[in-house]
Parts: structure tokens; C-alpha cells; sequence
């Protein structure tokens, strides 16, 4: 009985070593070419920016585009954000490295029309293994156009 | 209980942990054959970056035609300091100024600063990081890039026909060694052409796109950006490799015709 357990324990202890040498390799890492990452954008208009009229009259139309170094370009168009209200986030690959974003933001209050867009600003990037959310915070710039009917 | 169990339990306790933990290794691990992996765009490298620094002025003017009618916008230049880390770094500064966190819950390890004064001389920016257990403490510095450089030719709102070359032409500063990239990003997405492109250079102050391949590249409007600086990178006391980039960045719209 006593040979049997002292063989019991030595199979466990080679069976947890295993279990130990292949988990530090594969457990919980990651995989950087498939796992994904959550990037959000938060943006708002400068003060003094524009006619205040063409930034508080609804309805607004918001084009977002984005690209990667991977497969660019990688267009998405969002037109349901509002910049400064709230932010939007979506998901990208985390091995991505540098992101370049464009906004673009049509308002209009019947009578005026202005253009909005940002410079291109890099994405924020984790190491593979790390889960959390990164933010880019980008202004907005604007051109007042003048008295031209809406584009939908 | 025998020493021979708490053994076993102590085998088994360390196995757990082993598959909880991060993958602390795979931050040396190279793209496997999906592109490059860097991080830093200013220059055509193929290194695994885990903290990225970004100090750079951009320019974006506009083309747009709406209503029958086309509108020409020249942005101003911005000056925008970033820097990017797994989670919280400490305090970060850039050029002496102290980065502010982008958003203290979502965004641990996004790091920021606005303002409007870049010097653009050819001096270094230094770059720091406190560091926690987490981030290691970095401090190392940047050469700033000499000039703003703009695009000359073609001018924001040209119309360009794929009938010809194209020679995308800037300001060079001779003798400067900064790198220059160069983008073509088409507006609208077309699946059956090129909609997207990028170059790496040098200071020379003209890169030609072939007739060739501007006919088979999008039509319509499409953006042209040109970055030129300076970049370094380094490893840090952990073993993981940091980035910092210091470049000028102009983009304008055109129109690509047949």
C-alpha cells in the first residue's frame, strides 16, 4: 500500500510539472495576431470653433474612418456619435499598430452648413496580453460654409 | 498531512498560477506573416513595441464639393503629444510638459497633451516616464524635426488624371537624415482598385507615383499625407522595447481622375 502511494505522488508531481511547463506557454497569453482590443475615440469641438448654430442643431451626420497598417484601408462609418456626448469604441486587432482616424461631421440648422474633421492621431496599442480599454482623445476642427442646403 | 502532500499541493498551487498569468513572453514574439509589427510609423521597422510616444504637429487641409460647388479648407497646424503604455505608466512628460490621462477608468495607459508650441530645430525632446511596477522608469530623448514639411505640389484640391506620373514634392532640409513617409489613402473604397499605399523614403524632397499605378488606384477624391521626423527606439529595463517618434505630418485631399 505504502509503494503504491509513494508511486501515486510521484505520478502527480510529474503530472502538476507538466501541467506547469505547458501552461507558463499557453495559458491566459494571448494570441497578438488574432486576440482583439478595444479602442474608443472621444472628441469634441474647440470652443469658439464655429457658428454656434451649426453646432447645436440636430440632425448631424458623422463619418469616422479608420485604417491600420495591416490591411488598410479599413473604412467604418459611424453616424449615430455625437463627439463630446459620449465616446465610441470598437474593436481592432491588438497587434495593429498605428491607427489614423478621420472625422467628419456634418450639422446643419437649415441654413448653414459646417465641416468638421480631426487630424490623424496614432492608435493606442497594448502589449498582447493586456485586455484593457485605450482612449485617443482628439479635437475636432471646423469650417463654416455657408449658406448652403444639408447634405444626407 | 505528510510533507509529500504539501508538496503536491504547492505543485498544483504553482501550476494554477502559471495559466492565470499573463503571457509575459509573447511581447518578443514577431508578427508571424500578417505585416510589420511596429509601432512606429515614421519609418519602414519590423520591431515588437511595447510603449509608443508620439510628438508631432499635423496639418489637415480639406477638398470638398458639395451642391455643385467645391470648398478648399486649410487647416491650421496642431501640436499633439501622445504616449501609449499596456496600463498606467506614472507620471509621463514629453518636452516638459506632463502628459494628462485620456480617461482615468477606460484608458489606464493612454496618455496626452495639447498645446500649440513645438519646436522644430533639430533639438531633442526628452521623454520621460516615473514608472510603477507595471512600467518600468524610461528617459531617453528625441531629435526634433527640422522645418514643418508641407506638400508643395500637388496643391490641396488638385485635380490629378492617371494619364501621367504624379511627383509628390515637399521642402526638403538637405543633408537632414529624417525619414519620410508617404500615404495615398483613397476616400471611397473601391474593391476592384488599390485604395491604399505607403512609402518610406528619404529627405529628398520629391517621390514620383507611376502613371501605372495611379491607373489602378481608387478614383475620386483621395488623401495624400506626407510624415517626415526623426524616431528612436530603445529597450527598457524589462527587456521591452519603447518607441518615440517626432515628426511633422501634412495631408491633402485631391481628386483622381481616368
Amino acid at each position: 500500500m505504502k509503494k503504491f502511494l509513494v508511486s501515486l505522488n510521484f505520478i502527480i508531481i510529474i503530472a502538476s510539472i507538466s501541467l506547469m511547463l505547458i501552461g507558463a506557454n499557453t495559458c491566459g497569453g494571448g494570441d497578438c495576431d488574432s486576440d482583439f482590443h478595444t479602442v474608443c475615440i472621444i472628441s469634441w469641438i474647440p470652443d469658439n470653433c464655429c457658428n454656434q448654430s451649426c453646432v447645436t442643431f440636430e440632425p448631424c451626420i458623422i463619418h469616422y474612418r479608420r485604417w491600420s497598417e495591416g490591411s488598410p484601408p479599413n473604412y467604418l462609418d459611424v453616424t449615430n456619435w455625437l463627439p463630446g456626448a459620449s465616446s465610441y469604441c470598437y474593436q481592432t486587432y491588438k497587434r495593429e499598430g498605428q491607427i489614423e482616424i478621420i472625422l467628419r461631421k456634418f450639422c446643419c440648422d437649415g441654413r448653414l452648413y459646417c465641416y468638421y474633421w480631426s487630424d490623424k492621431i496614432p492608435k493606442p496599442r497594448a502589449d498582447c496580453d493586456d485586455n484593457s480599454t485605450q482612449t485617443i482623445k482628439a479635437p475636432l476642427f471646423c469650417q463654416h460654409m455657408g449658406n448652403i442646403q444639408c447634405i444626407y | 498531512m505528510k510533507k509529500g502532500n504539501y508538496f503536491i499541493i504547492l505543485i498544483i498551487a504553482m501550476s494554477i498560477i502559471a495559466c492565470n498569468k499573463n503571457d509575459v513572453a509573447s511581447i518578443n514574439s514577431k508578427s508571424k506573416d500578417k505585416g510589420k509589427s511596429s509601432t512606429i510609423k515614421i519609418a519602414d521597422i519590423d520591431q515588437e513595441i511595447s510603449y509608443s510616444f508620439y510628438i508631432f504637429q499635423s496639418r489637415t487641409d480639406n477638398y470638398l464639393e458639395a451642391n455643385d460647388t467645391s470648398y478648399n479648407f486649410n487647416g491650421s497646424i496642431n501640436h499633439y503629444n501622445y504616449a501609449y503604455f499596456p496600463t498606467d505608466a506614472g507620471t509621463v512628460i514629453i518636452n516638459q510638459t506632463t502628459l494628462s490621462k485620456a480617461a482615468a477608468l477606460s484608458s489606464p495607459g493612454s496618455y496626452y497633451s495639447l498645446s500649440s508650441s513645438m519646436s522644430l530645430n533639430g533639438a531633442f525632446f526628452p521623454v520621460t516616464t516615473s514608472g510603477n511596477q507595471y512600467v518600468p522608469a524610461i528617459s531617453d530623448s528625441v531629435k526634433s524635426p527640422v522645418n514643418f514639411a508641407y506638400i508643395t505640389s500637388p496643391s490641396n484640391g488638385s485635380v490629378i488624371s492617371d494619364n501621367n506620373d504624379l511627383a509628390i514634392e515637399w521642402d526638403l532640409v538637405n543633408l537632414s537624415g529624417m525619414n519620410v513617409v508617404i500615404e495615398i489613402a483613397a476616400k471611397i473604397n473601391d474593391t476592384t482598385k488599390t485604395n491604399y499605399a505607403i512609402y518610406y523614403t528619404t529627405d529628398n524632397g520629391s517621390y514620383t507615383l507611376s502613371s501605372s499605378f495611379l491607373q489602378g488606384f481608387a478614383k475620386g477624391m483621395i488623401e495624400i499625407n506626407l510624415m517626415r521626423g526623426y524616431y528612436t527606439i530603445n529597450p527598457s529595463s524589462n527587456g521591452k522595447y519603447y518607441g518615440i517618434a517626432a515628426y511633422t505630418q501634412h495631408t491633402i485631399t485631391c481628386k483622381l481622375t481616368d
